[in-house]
């Protein structure tokens, strides 16, 4: 390896490769949603829409990453409801 | 960070940083073919967890994934009113949850390893859990038509075994005609000969409920959530 932190447990066993990495909590919260099929925006300062962000949502929803934003899409016909979301980065 | 314990590896990625909590694994299991309700008491805090499904064999679709949350949607018919989570498979699949604050971590009884704590006192990572890595978000471009491009084959690498699929976008549709399990869809994924490559389709889940075929919606567009809108799947190591 060039550079980086392998880690092993007391197994033997990898835990972390020199070229993997966990995923970061980068925050939570929850949003108000609008009918089927339409989306709203939710401002996430930093955020681009590459492959190093993922936001998970409740059910009945959802969500993919723009630039300083991330957008929630209602999926089921119950109208406007609450969700809630996580947002990772790699 | 401006100072504190920081580790970048050689491609520069950030693998550990001492000021966010790393998602780690909280619950493991094997579940046989069909649709499946789990009851998750961890859904009555904001956190949702990251779930992780691997099918037993090649071109065996899995997914048809959501995290019920009491409150969220519904006023009632819950299983649980903690929430829960549904999950499907053609066969046999297995699951991992994780997540970064709620839950109690699966730890090995190591007294020695690496251990890193936030400033507010909460660990960061324990090198005693499991994380996940997702090693690739595979990204599909919005195709306004009623398929949405689907089903779609996307192509992988670095897995010489059974990838665990990010199994949070592979979620449970709703085509709007009533409120019973019959008018849901599912977006459900499969990994193809040689690991090399996997497919996410959109499926009938009412056919599961009772055995377990998941056959192709007819048309795909009873209500397909991915149409017009782009979307991010995934693949993971599970270390």
């Amino acid at each position: 390896m060039s550079h980086g932190l392998e880690i092993y447990n007391a197994s033997g066993q990898e835990r972390l490769d020199e070229e993997s990495f966990v995923h970061r909590l980068m925050g939570m919260g929850s949003g108000l949603s609008g009918d089927i099929g339409t989306v709203v925006e939710v401002a996430w300062t930093g955020m681009t829409a590459s492959d190093e962000w993922f936001i998970l949502t409740t059910g009945g929803f959802s969500a993919y990453p723009g630039i300083d934003r991330f957008y929630v899409q209602n999926t089921f016909s119950f109208g406007p409801s609450t969700f809630t979301y996580v947002v990772y980065r790699r | 960070m401006a100072h504190g314990f920081q580790v970048l590896n050689a491609t520069h990625r950030i693998q550990i940083d001492q000021d966010f909590r790393n998602a780690r694994v909280i619950a493991t299991g094997t579940l046989a073919a069909g649709m499946h309700y789990l009851a998750m008491p961890y859904l009555v805090t904001d956190e949702i967890p990251i779930v992780l499904l691997r099918p037993s064999i090649i071109s065996s679709y899995v997914g048809s994934v959501a995290l019920w949350r009491y409150g969220d949607l519904f006023t009632g018919d819950f299983p649980n009113a903690n929430g829960y989570l549904q999950m499907g498979g053609q066969h046999a699949f297995d699951y991992a949850i994780c997540t970064a604050t709620v839950g109690t971590p699966i730890a090995d009884t190591a007294t020695h390893g690496l251990l890193v704590y936030k400033t507010d006192g909460s660990i960061v990572y324990d090198s005693r859990h499991r994380h996940p890595n997702i090693t690739q978000l595979l990204a599909k471009a919005s195709d306004a038509t009623s398929s949405g491009g689907y089903p779609n084959t996307f192509s992988i690498s670095g897995y010489s075994d059974m990838p665990w699929l990010l199994g949070n976008p592979l979620m449970v549709t709703f085509n709007g005609v009533g409120e019973t399990s019959s008018s849901q869809g599912c977006v459900m994924a499969r990994v193809n000969s040689g690991f090399t490559s996997i497919t996410v389709d959109f499926r009938d889940a009412a056919a599961p409920l009772t055995f377990p075929v998941f056959p192709a919606l007819p048309d795909r567009s009873a209500y397909n959530p991915y149409s017009g809108r782009p979307a991010w799947f995934g693949v993971s190591h599970l270390a």
